[in-house]
């Protein structure tokens, strides 16, 4: 009798497949970046094979006719991808595995499972960007999820999609505020487990050494690199150099780390905070070790540390939007440095730029000391006719330093730093070719500063006696715009801004209503990433500290008990409501029905639907009646069919008597 | 001992559940005996949960680790919804429709919802039975016949019925046993008998004759059908030209009422003398012979309407009681 198995109808309508299918794609949309075409298509045929099976077009796929199927879709896989294994590839392999599903629903149990497979995709999205708007394009793709999960457990009848629909609205709805409550309240920790599977997703950004032209193709691009909100003052446009790589080894071709450079840039050093600046920045995931930050930064807030050529690193690559705070000085300088590393930043490759060298020569004859010898090739950039361009001829020659002075004369800032590097080294100064971003776009609305890829530029740094490693930026001699107003201005009248985005917004951010929107959806990400995605223990703990005070790792546990006990009684109450209502209404009604279930104890014939007199005849037929009950259900009587409500202190007095009234079984 | 342990354990909910949840032929379920728990897809929708979050744990990605959070609202919601799919339905019991032992005995319900609310996929029945699948909606009532597989003839009181539904995602069930006295008449399976019948007492000394009396009857013409006639006497070739129901009369009344008596057959088994009865019983009738019946302490004059088939047909059925539960219901005397 207690047994609630019994059989289910194993069919699946044609409209829950329908929603599957809706569902499908909704959550194969939201990989369209990193799932192969073919796969894609190939996921598509097999939609297109069950619904022919559906409408009766083709037989049923039998064991056989599978096989060959799946074997092709794990080939196609393979040709496509190889033996990678990434978390890229794992999520293509989930959506041919998903696809593959599609060839087998034919039962609930089939639909069910695949259902949840489109939950389990969609949520997977959400490790390649956390940005709103993806988001939000993920949450709502949840309610088709359930919408299909729904269409599922329904037959078909009229006005089916109207009542599912609404009844998803208003679990969705409902579903708000529980979530909000849910993700401030349960506790933040590190990863349990580290992940086999790593991402190999191509971030934009500066790489590991930059070679000739990469700056100039990171200034194509109008993605974000960081942003940074100020405490304070807001320092000039030309004092905004956010240095990122150090690069003292010249090979007569590109820039790059020696491994004496790579050693120290993996070196923590602690330095005291006199802070000139204090900012916090917010970087986008670069899948690299490094941070970003002015001169000679000293970490506030966060788990990053700086290495001492006052750079910002941490110990694991970013994968998603990592936050710190720095408190930037420029008072506080090395002034010694070793003969090793003099000889360091003095070495570049022999025999090569015969002129640069014979010009250094020049120089250091004419001049006695560095700031001069400096300061005149400054001038030189700025009086002869060197001009800035995003697309300069190229280089083929060996002395590739010579070609670009003294012939071509035209590149962007890479051409000039590296240059200007090697001149210096010429002279006998130590140098050092830096590598970050410079300036920043001001959002007026959200009070912060975005800096974007193509704010990305290259300078130098020399090593002046007395005054320690100091910031040389031979673009901003060449092209003073560049530095004051960025890069758009300075390449504006050659249009290279941007021009593999013909579309992005920042393009036409001289319109005035364009650059609100820009602003405002730039304001929507970066508040989104400070108050929502970057909710950690930190934030968290201080949160309950400002709700339950100080000593917050009990508030915690409590709350949580709280918050845990507050849902269950939330759900009682919405379960139990149009109960109370009607107790409330009917109150003579609620203590009849409470008498007749005391009765039924012991005469189980009774019911609620009988009257007073049916009950009155079956107590009283019993031998061992009681003149109490009879009294009780006579009062009951009269309260029930008379046409004026009764009185308060009457209820309470029937109320009571029907507590004292004790039935035992008979 | 494990199979005894469950047997137990079984018993002791069962009277649970009986005092828990008295019978009445009328019931509007509330949180007092509806149950709530989760399906298997509701376990592996948890477990699913689970990963999500441990994902998000270990890729420390918030987004993620909210998804697993609304992942569970949706679940502890869909408790409610279930709950609430179930709770405010009005149930009673409205009539049933007797049948032969081994037939399926229909049983009618009808159910509203209260305060006009929704009740949908809601599935009833006896298991292991079919279940029948109703939409309340808006309140109105619905009417909806279950079928029991009866086994036994006799008074049919098939007991607790299960209420059951998963809607709306299907990750929880809420269910609720009930006991709405639905009773259904099984009459005896009818046996094919040579077997004499007749009064015991001789007091027809004709009948003692075998039933042997096919092509004794003529065919005499058409009469218009009254509802109640057996459908073997429709003409339906006549039907199908008309399109109006006739029945075919037939002359020969002159033979003598008959009666079928228990106490006439040989037969020890009283199953089989009651199935056998009810052989002979509805094999005469068909014929439009009137015939009666006596069974210890009854006796239904002959008669070949549609009521008296009833009425025989259900002492039949509900022999040794027959006299106190007819009398019950206003039948025989």
């Amino acid at each position: 009798m207690l047994q609630r198995r019994f059989h289910h109808a194993a069919f699946l309508g044609p409209q829950a497949l329908l929603w599957l299918v809706i569902a499908q794609l909704f959550a194969v949309l939201a990989h369209y970046d990193i799932v192969p075409v073919t796969l894609l298509i190939f996921a598509a045929l097999l939609v297109g094979v069950r619904i022919a099976v559906m409408r009766g077009r083709l037989n049923e796929p039998g064991r056989w006719s599978k096989l060959p199927i799946v074997v092709l879709g794990i080939g196609l896989f393979l040709v496509v991808n190889g033996f990678q294994f990434t978390v890229e590839t794992a999520v293509g392999f989930f959506v041919l595995a998903y696809g593959l599903k599609m060839l087998e629903l034919k039962s609930r149990r089939d639909a069910y499972i695949f259902g949840f497979l489109s939950i389990l995709l969609l949520t997977l999205g959400l490790l390649f960007s956390q940005a709103p708007f993806f988001t939000l394009y993920i949450f709502l793709s949840m309610a088709v999820c359930l919408l299909a999960l729904m269409s599922i457990n329904s037959r078909i009848c009229v006005g089916l999609l109207k009542r599912n629909m609404t009844n998803v609205i208003s679990m969705m709805l409902l579903a708000i505020p529980l979530l909000v409550v849910f993700y401030l309240v349960f506790p933040r920790f590190g990863p349990l487990w580290s992940m086999p599977l790593k991402s190999n997703t191509a971030f934009t950004g500066l790489g590991e050494n930059v070679s000739p032209g990469d700056v100039a193709n990171l200034a194509r691009s109008g993605k974000r690199a960081f942003r940074v909100v100020f405490n304070g003052e807001r320092p000039m446009p030309w004092d905004l150099y956010w240095r990122s790589l150090v690069l003292d080894n010249y090979d007569g071709i590109a820039w790059k780390r020696s491994f004496y450079q790579r050693a120290r840039d993996k070196k923590p050093v602690s330095k005291g905070s006199a802070a000139e600046w204090d900012y916090e920045i917010v970087v986008d995931p670069h899948n690299l070790e490094w941070g970003f930050a002015l001169e000679n930064p000293a970490i506030a807030q966060g788990a990053a540390f700086v290495t001492p050529d006052g750079l910002v690193r941490f110990n694991t690559s970013l994968k998603s939007p990592t936050e710190y705070r720095i408190s930037a000085s420029s008072l506080e300088k090395e002034l010694v440095i070793s003969d090793f590393e003099k000889s360091q930043f003095l070495r570049m490759p022999r025999n090569l730029n015969p002129r640069t060298r014979s010009w250094a020569e020049e120089l250091m004859a004419q001049y006695l000391t560095d700031q001069q010898r400096i300061d005149a090739v400054m001038t030189f950039f700025r009086t002869e006719s060197y001009y800035y361009t995003l697309n300069p001829p190229l280089l083929e020659t060996d002395d590739r330093v010579d070609e670009f002075l003294f012939d071509s004369r035209r590149g962007f800032c890479e051409h000039y730093a590296s240059s200007f590097a090697f001149l210096l080294r010429a002279m006998g100064i130590p140098s050092r070719v830096v590598v970050g971003y410079q300036g920043g776009e001001w959002n007026q609305q959200g009070g912060f500063m975005v800096v974007h890829q193509y704010d990305a530029h290259a300078w130098v740094e020399a090593w002046m006696e007395g005054k320690g490693w100091t910031m040389l930026d031979p673009t901003a001699a060449v092209a003073p715009s560049r530095v004051e107003n960025g890069i758009r201005d300075a390449v504006a009248g050659e249009d290279t801004f941007l021009q593999d985005n013909p579309l992005s917004l920042a393009r036409f951010s001289h319109v005035a209503v364009i650059n609100w929107v820009r602003n405002q959806i730039e304001m929507i990400n970066y508040k989104w990433y400070k108050l929502v995605v970057n909710y950690d223990q930190r934030r968290q703990s201080s949160l309950f500290n400002a709700l339950f005070g100080k000593n917050s790792a009990w508030h915690l546990a409590y709350a949580t008990i709280f918050i845990a006990v507050g849902m269950f009684i939330t759900i009682g109450f919405m379960a139990l409501w149009p109960e109370w209502c009607r107790r409330r209404k009917q109150p003579v009604h609620y203590l009849y029905e409470r008498l007749v279930r005391k009765i039924q104890v012991r005469y189980p014939q009774v019911h609620t639907g009988m009257t007073p007199g049916n009950l009155l005849e079956v107590t009283q037929a019993d031998s061992k009646n009681m003149p109490e009950l009879t009294q009780l259900i006579r009062t009951l009587e009269q309260c029930l069919y008379i046409d004026t409500q009764v009185a308060a202190k009457d209820l309470k007095h029937i109320q009571s008597a029907i507590k004292r009234v004790k039935i035992s079984p008979g | 001992m494990f199979a005894q342990l469950t047997e137990s354990i079984n018993q002791r909910i069962s009277s649970w559940v009986s005092r828990r949840i008295p019978p009445s032929k009328e019931k509007v379920l509330s949180h007092k005996e509806i149950f709530v728990l989760p399906t298997r897809w509701g376990l592996l929708f948890g477990a699913m949960v689970v990963l999500i979050i441990v994902t998000g744990i270990n890729y420390q990605n918030s987004m993620i680790l909210a998804m697993g959070m609304f992942l569970i609202a949706v679940m502890i919601l869909s408790i409610v919804f279930t709950y609430k799919n179930l709770s405010g339905l009005e149930l009673s019991y409205r009539q049933s429709q007797a049948c032969f032992a081994g037939e399926n005995a229909s049983f009618e319900f009808v159910l509203t919802g209260k305060n006009r609310s929704n009740h949908i996929g809601i599935e009833l029945g006896w298991v292991p039975d079919k279940f029948s699948i109703v939409d309340v909606l808006d309140g109105k009532a619905v009417n909806c016949q279950i079928d029991y597989q009866t086994k036994a003839r006799g008074l049919l009181a098939p007991g607790r019925m299960l209420i059951t539904t998963t809607w709306p995602l299907g990750l929880v069930r809420a269910w609720s046993w009930q006991d709405l006295q639905a009773q259904a008449v099984v009459y005896p399976r009818p046996m094919e008998s040579e077997e004499h019948w007749g009064s015991a007492e001789g007091e027809n000394e004709n009948s003692g004759q075998t039933m042997n009396l096919e092509g004794q009857e003529d065919f005499s013409g058409l009469k218009t059908f009254v509802p109640g006639e057996s459908l073997n006497r429709v003409a339906w070739k006549k039907y199908a030209q008309t399109g109006e129901l006739y029945s075919k009369e037939f002359t020969n009344p002159g033979i003598d009422p008959e009666w079928i008596d228990f106490t006439a057959f040989q037969i020890a088994d009283v199953e089989m003398r009651l199935s056998m009865m009810c052989g002979q019983l509805l094999s005469t009738l068909d014929k439009g012979r009137p015939i009666g019946m006596k069974l210890p302490g009854l006796a239904l004059p002959p008669g070949t309407n549609f009521v008296h088939r009833q009425n025989c047909l259900t002492a039949l059925a509900l022999f040794p009681d027959h006299n106190s539960r007819m009398q019950s219901q206003g039948i025989g005397g």
